[in-house]
């Protein structure tokens, strides 16, 4: 495994050097700055499997790093790892929204760091394969073309809502499906498959406009939504625009697509630390927007009375 | 040796080299404690110390100074917060000095 750590302290890259030795990585470049890393990655000539950023930094700070690994092409998805002392709900927020999987707070723990970059190499790793295996399967079943990326991207939504968590933030957790996706899949190209998910995420930032949010695709044709601030937003007009707009949207542009029904579940509501298990939270928001039948979903709960169903 | 232990051992190698770096950042911060008091507001001096604090927050935990980390996280939020008097920055950063002393004192 090839690390990169980014970070302007040469203290901390001491450290870091010393823990993920102990957990068993050598092949790590240690970078002082942004610069320095980005120019490493261009000259490469085998890429990186993970990286450790620093938040802030002088001249162009880990944010904005992560945001520019992200724009090269063969780290599109390689497990970004931000590893700081700011610990501000902006800061947490910044990084998720610029790409990272996984945010941990300095002073760390040696034994927490390397389970974290194992956890988010595995993870990878096994996105990697079964999108490997995708490519080569023709007439396989369409949404395997990006249920790959899934897992990988649920992770990373628990670990933003576990360092949202730590923030002492309220959040709302709602999740969206593409209630008829199998119908979908069956007529989509695998191409088009994709597009229509991008789409989906495009359409979704754009009645999102102006709010904090995180919203990651979980598979078989459903997103679940981090939202911080008021849930008052999260309502049945919020689903009717989102399907009218996804609608009209580019993959569906010639009108053969059949019209996608999004169906929107629970939300769940949490104003304090650990107020509920971060995967009870995804998984009920999930299931309940995946429901079929005449449940119709979007009952607004607080975090006692999902402890208590 | 377990993990921990392995790398609690290869800490301590780097533990002499870290407090020559507090005594660096204890002189610098002494010097815009001084400047706050007499009324300066220098904003290289500010960064410069918001980024010495920011530093040691940081890292004195991982030496085992987890009260000095403490002292530095609550200065750290103190300067990055608006609308917070003056005094009580100052104050913060007297509490992160006095500590520093000790730190390199005892060690």
């Amino acid at each position: 495994m090839k690390l990169m750590a980014v970070d302007d302290d040469p203290t901390i890259l001491e450290l870091l050097e010393v823990a993920l030795n102990v957990s068993g990585f050598s092949n790590i470049t240690m970078c002082e700055g942004a610069y320095e890393a980005l120019q490493v990655l261009r000259e490469a000539e085998q890429t990186y499997d993970a990286f450790l950023l620093d938040v802030q930094m002088p001249r162009m700070d880990g944010i904005e790093l992560c945001n520019a690994i992200r724009a090269l092409p063969p780290y599109r998805r390689t497990p970004i790892i931000m590893v700081t002392a700011m610990s501000d709900k902006k800061y947490v927020n910044n990084a998720f929204a610029a790409g990272a999987n996984d945010y941990i707070n300095k002073p760390f723990d040696v034994l927490e760091l390397g389970v974290r970059l194992k956890n988010n190499l595995q993870l990878h790793t096994a996105c990697q394969r079964l999108h490997e295996m995708e490519r080569k399967i023709s007439g396989g079943d369409t949404t395997d073309a990006v249920a790959a990326t899934a897992d990988f991207d649920r992770a990373t939504t628990e670990n933003y809502l576990r360092q949202l968590s730590r923030c002492g933030a309220p959040y709302a957790v709602a999740g969206f499906a593409i209630a008829n996706v199998d119908e979908l899949a069956a007529q989509l190209s695998p191409k088009q498959f994709e597009c229509m998910l991008e789409e989906f995420s495009r359409v979704f930032a754009n009645q999102m406009e102006g709010e904090t949010y995180l919203c990651s695709y979980v598979g078989h044709g459903t997103f679940v939504c981090i939202f911080q601030g008021s849930h008052n937003r999260l309502d049945h007009f919020l689903r009717a625009s989102i399907e009218n707009s996804f609608n009209n949207f580019g993959w569906r542009a010639d009108r053969s697509a059949p019209f996608a029904a999004i169906r929107m579940g629970d939300v769940i509501r949490c104003r304090k630390f650990r107020e509920v298990p971060v995967d009870l939270a995804l998984n009920h928001a999930i299931r309940t927007a995946q429901a079929t039948g005449d449940a119709t979903g979007l009952t607004v709960l607080s975090a006692e009375e999902l402890l208590a169903s | 040796m377990d993990v921990q232990q392995v790398y609690a051992e290869r800490i301590k190698a780097l533990r002499g080299k870290y407090l020559e770096t507090l005594a660096e950042r204890r002189g610098r911060l002494s010097a815009v404690l001084e400047n706050l008091k007499a009324g300066g507001t220098d904003t290289e001096m500010l960064t410069q110390a918001r980024f010495d604090i920011h530093k040691i927050a940081g890292t004195a935990g991982s030496f085992s100074f987890d009260h000095l980390g403490d002292l530095a996280r609550r200065a750290n939020e103190l300067i990055d917060s608006s609308g917070v008097a003056p005094g009580e920055t100052i104050q913060a950063i007297e509490h992160l000095l006095a500590e520093l002393d000790r730190v390199i004192a005892d060690h």
